[in-house]
């Protein structure tokens, strides 16, 4: 039988009850999940503007080309000067230097784990490279230390062990895992077809992971590489703690010195808050921070654009 | 709600109705620039079955997904023209989307019962809209499970994981789910396709029991099932320039046994798609 | 003639496959060789009175108790500031932001965020948290932090975990007209918990090991008592490594193999726990 409902009574209790909600609850949820969202950006504009703040003024003390490029960096004496190349050139080097050692076998080891090894050994070996990757630097810089620097010592014939070569060996390990990690991603990237290609014209697998793979992954490498080195800029302990602390600009691997990092970490427990050294000190973090950061952008386009390659 | 005049039995004889269920009026679904859905002008009868039938990426579930606006998960995803529940354009900032949803309920192709047991699955929609007492949940979860015809089989596993269910058990689970919020319109986005033969029946039995209250809206690929189910058939093309319009709507017996489209023709007859 | 090419071709082979081989045994020594010298040395020195008495004689004997509290008061407080607001911000990032300059702008800032130096981290929480909020030297500072830094990474595994949760438990959710917290509160973030818990365990582990950080912001060389509130100075784990075998002469060598042993338990153990957790809920599915 028919029912009739009248429409217009029918539909104004409908409309009335589909009504948009206030739905509190959800919007104050809703508040505080943005908020949180927001708080990385401000984190890192924290850090920016606290660097800022507390550095910035060095630059009317000591100009920026001589605290950049001056040679002596001496807080204490009357008239104090600050200049930080010792510290720039020290890091410099032993980046450089453990990049240089970490890389070839880093790389060598992603290829052996990407392409060489069974499944069986790399399930095995990669959480022990995770391992390394959990190892505190402090750990590192005891080990270095206590066990590598008379190590150095005694091979190279030096006063002191404690110098920037066992400090780029310690970081060199450091860096490792990174290396291995992005370098071993990027590899297994390379889709099966190039590598079927090669093997079809009667190519080895030795010079199809030469000629094809690693080319093919360089990207991907070049970002690991890069990582490696933020890694390396970045470290303070070990080199705090194996370095040799001195303050003259080094001129060997030899010689023992004081990285960006371990100038500031030795520094600020004596620093008057607010003075000169303090200030000085804010301001070689902020150079950190930049440059830490440039390399770090860097080589996250460089991902960038190894992902888009495969992608399509 | 509003009932028409209807004749019982297995197609049946309906006549529409000034106050449509669920109705389209010039609509037009877009993707960002790309249209998928042109000008779709549709009336669903209410307590009656309606399928969307059509070759596959013709835009059905795009359609079907306006009823319940699930496109707007779908970052650019832009509707022009009416869209109306019970004569409401539902397309508008006033409506509360999460109640509609409630209201118009939607099975998947394939089953997607939450991790969870049989009991809180059925029991989430209510326990979500404040139903709190296990008493009051235990009767909603029988009453919904005995509706969508699983009761007898589940009745001495509610507490087992969902998941253990066969395929055509989930099917049904997720329905008995729909039913528990109390919807009025239930959206199937080919909810047998995933299934066996068996199961399937099963599902077309349990469709043609639920329009008895239901508004049921069903998109499949599968002709003979809409044939076999639905009152009103809608077949679908895709154009040219890839947006989907409905080329014929009407009577099942109708649109099967004479369709007025040559295309429509071209397709029941199984000369395309 | 081919042969001869074949065959040194071979040859080649076999040499850079020992090659890589002996940089694969070149990364992994040092971890093993380091994990078990420090057993071996560090054994001796761990007893009873080691792990439960006040350092005594600038630290050339007596215990480290305090300073194990210390670690423990402090990944516990990385925790409580990291944790909540981590989850969240990848609530945020995945399910209600949309794609837009902010939201890019938010990615970069946690990516960027991961690489700034540890040092780095000490000025800003010295800089901010010690004298602008004048918290002090203090377990809060250094907690804010360790949790400053920790945040960026407890982010990106929360949102992984969060991304794994197939889309089809939140349609589901949606269609029968749940609310988007309530899908997420009931569906994602339940199925995504192994994976956020995981996340927490790796950045807690990494926060018990940081010493340049807690260096800066409040570590302290000696203290006779713990730390009563979170506004005290504290001892910690890998600060007293640093200062016994750099700072002051004359500590036995046993002793500072047994301090770097348990702060190399405290760390292996949590990444070890991490790794059960993934394994287990891989093993589930």
């Amino acid at each position: 039988m028919l029912e009739t409902v009248t429409p217009i009574a029918a539909r104004a209790g409908l409309e009335k009850s589909l009504r948009r909600r206030l739905r509190l609850g959800e919007r104050f949820i809703e508040g505080w999940v943005f908020l949180s969202g927001l708080l990385a950006i401000v984190v890192l504009l924290g850090i920016v503007a606290i660097l800022l703040k507390e550095g910035l003024p060095i630059f009317g003390y000591t100009p920026p080309w001589e605290f950049l490029f001056g040679t002596k960096w001496y807080p204490i004496s009357e008239p104090p000067t600050f200049g930080i190349m010792p510290f720039f050139v020290a890091t410099l080097m032993i980046t450089l230097l453990a990049t240089a050692i970490a890389v070839p076998i880093g790389v060598g080891c992603a290829a052996y784990l990407a392409e060489v090894a069974s499944s069986k050994v790399r399930e095995t070996v990669k959480p022990i490279i995770e391992i390394l990757a959990g190892i505190p630097s402090v750990m590192m810089g005891f080990i270095g230390l206590i066990l590598l620097s008379p190590l150095v010592q005694s091979i190279f014939h030096l006063n002191t062990g404690l110098c920037g070569l066992t400090a780029s060996i310690m970081l060199s390990l450091m860096s490792l895992p990174i290396i291995v990690s992005v370098s071993e991603d990027a590899l297994h990237a390379v889709p099966n077809e190039f590598k079927e290609a090669s093997y079809a014209l009667g190519v080895t697998k030795w010079e199809t992971i030469r000629h094809v793979c690693i080319p093919a992954a360089l990207s991907g490498i070049t970002a690991a590489i890069m990582l490696g080195v933020g890694r390396a800029i970045g470290e303070t302990m070990t080199v705090l703690m194996v370095a040799g602390g001195a303050l003259a600009v080094p001129v060997s691997p030899t010689d023992p010195m004081t990285t960006m990092t371990a100038a500031i970490a030795s520094g600020i427990g004596n620093a008057v808050r607010g003075g000169l050294q303090y200030q000085a000190l804010f301001a070689i973090g902020l150079i950190l921070f930049i440059m830490t950061l440039a390399v770090n952008l860097v080589a996250e386009r460089v991902l960038e654009r190894q992902k888009r390659k495969f992608a399509g | 709600m509003n009932n028409m005049n209807t004749v019982p039995s297995n197609n049946k004889e309906v006549t529409q109705d000034k106050f449509a269920k669920l109705k389209t009026e010039g609509v037009s679904l877009y993707y960002g620039a790309f249209q998928a859905l042109r000008n779709v002008a549709l009336d669903i009868p209410s307590c009656a079955i309606t399928a969307i039938i059509g070759p596959s990426g013709c835009g059905k579930s795009s359609l079907l997904r306006l009823f319940n606006r699930m496109n707007d998960l779908i970052p650019q995803a832009r509707v022009s023209g009416n869209v109306k529940l019970d004569g409401i354009p539902i397309y508008n900032p006033k409506i509360d989307v999460v109640e509609l949803r409630r209201r118009v309920g939607m099975v998947f192709q394939k089953p997607n019962p939450f991790p969870m047991s049989v009991f809180e699955n059925v029991a989430f929609g209510p326990r979500r809209h404040g139903s709190k007492s296990r008493f009051e949940l235990a009767e909603i979860v029988e009453k919904s499970l005995r509706h969508a015809a699983l009761w007898e089989e589940v009745n001495d596993k509610l507490e087992q994981s969902a998941l253990a269910l066969s395929g055509g058990q989930q099917q049904r689970l997720c329905i008995a789910r729909v039913l528990a919020v109390e919807p009025e319109v239930i959206l199937m986005d080919e909810p047998c396709s995933a299934l066996d033969p068996v199961a399937t029946l099963k599902i077309e039995d349990l469709m043609r029991n639920l329009a008895e209250d239901y508004t049921i809206v069903i998109v499949t690929h599968n002709m003979q099932q809409a044939a076999r189910v639905s009152d009103m058939t809608a077949f679908m093309m895709m154009e040219q320039d890839r947006a989907g319009v409905v080329v014929e709507y009407g009577p099942t017996s109708q649109l099967f046994t004479n369709p007025k489209d040559k295309r429509t023709e071209d397709y029941i007859t199984g000369r395309f798609g | 003639m081919r042969t001869e090419a074949r065959l040194s071709r071979e040859v080649s082979q076999r040499t850079a496959f020992a090659l890589l081989a002996l940089a694969t045994v070149i990364t992994l020594t040092p971890v093993l060789f380091i994990i078990i010298y420090t057993i071996i040395n560090g054994a001796s020195a761990l007893n009873w009175e080691f792990l439960t008495h006040s350092p005594s004689q600038a630290g050339k004997s007596g215990g480290i108790f305090p300073a194990i509290v210390g670690t423990f008061y402090l990944m516990l407080g990385t925790l409580i500031f990291a944790l909540p607001i981590g989850v969240l911000a990848a609530i945020y990032l995945t399910e209600y932001a949309k794609d837009n300059w902010l939201t890019k702008l938010i990615n970069m800032a946690i990516m960027n965020l991961a690489g700034v130096p540890s040092i780095v981290f000490g000025l800003f929480g010295l800089g901010v948290f010690v004298l602008t909020f004048h918290f002090g030297l203090s377990l809060l500072a250094a907690s804010l932090t360790l949790a400053s830094q920790a945040m960026a990474m407890v982010v990106t595994t929360s949102r992984e975990a969060i991304l794994a949760v197939p889309k089809e438990y939140r349609e589901g959710s949606l269609a029968i007209g749940a609310t988007k917290w309530q899908t997420v509160r009931h569906i994602v973030l339940p199925q995504a918990l192994p994976g956020i818990i995981t996340g927490a365990v790796l950045a807690i582990s990494r926060a018990a090991g940081e010493t340049a950080p807690i260096l800066v912001v409040g570590a302290a060389f000696f203290l006779p008592g713990l730390p009563q509130s979170p506004f005290d100075q504290f001892m910690a784990l890998p600060y007293h490594l640093y200062t016994v075998s750099a700072h002051v002469p004359g500590v036995p060598r046993s002793t500072i193999w047994g301090i770097a042993l348990v702060l190399l338990a405290v760390v292996l153990s949590f990444d070890v726990l991490a790794a059960v957790i993934r394994i287990k809920t891989r093993q589930r599915k």
